[in-house]
């Protein structure tokens, strides 16, 4: 066919407009790496977060980005503290 | 609004303009838009002796201009094309409109 069929040839452009959004920052993969129960090695990562969404506990240390790490080999817990808090600790096997 | 101007010599057509935005619906909806467009861009397509033609393809307007002496082929290409956007003027008044223009000898 010669003529390509644009069949919104007589229609108005005005509709079409730019958004403002459309941009986002790359994720930083937060939140649980070891879950209640796993076993844990000294040194590994139990938690990511920005702020304390989860205390540090026992044999369980507080990095400088708030992430949550063991600082001895066992199995990991998760316990509630106080009517809204969590903590995580790492119990010695 | 569309509008179509079509011009006859003779009672033959000699030159057709359809022009404007069919404002039914914002762009990727406009179903008036959509009937026109396939209406007229099908019938170009139709056209036999191409040569014999004038034809100026734009955004949102589509000039066509009889320049010799057509075959009847494409005369009722032209008549069916005509026929069709004024069925979807009549249901679309709002959004098309056909002015016709006759000039005798």
């Amino acid at each position: 066919m010669l003529f390509i069929l644009d069949l919104q040839l007589f229609a108005s452009k005005k509709g079409v407009g730019s958004t403002k959004n459309g941009r986002d920052s790359i994720s930083k993969r937060l939140g649980m790496k070891k879950a209640d129960g796993q076993a844990i090695k000294a040194g590994q990562i139990i938690y990511r977060q920005r702020g304390t969404k989860i205390y540090p506990g026992v044999n369980t240390m507080k990095g400088g980005d708030d992430t949550i790490f063991a600082t001895a080999s066992g199995k990991v817990r998760y316990e509630r503290v106080g009517k809204s808090r969590t903590r995580v600790s790492v119990i010695v096997a | 609004m569309i509008q179509v101007h079509i011009a006859y010599h003779d009672e033959k057509v000699s030159n057709i303009e359809v022009k404007g935005h069919a404002l039914f619906a914002p762009y990727g909806q406009d179903i008036v838009c959509a009937g026109v467009s396939a209406t007229v861009i099908g019938a170009l397509n139709a056209l036999q002796e191409i040569k014999k033609f004038t034809i100026v393809r734009e955004e949102a307007r589509v000039l066509v201009k009889v320049e010799e002496q057509i075959n009847m082929h494409d005369e009722i290409v032209l008549e069916t094309m005509i026929i069709q956007i004024k069925t979807i003027a009549q249901s679309y008044s709002k959004n098309v409109r056909v002015i016709e223009e006759r000039r005798e000898k």
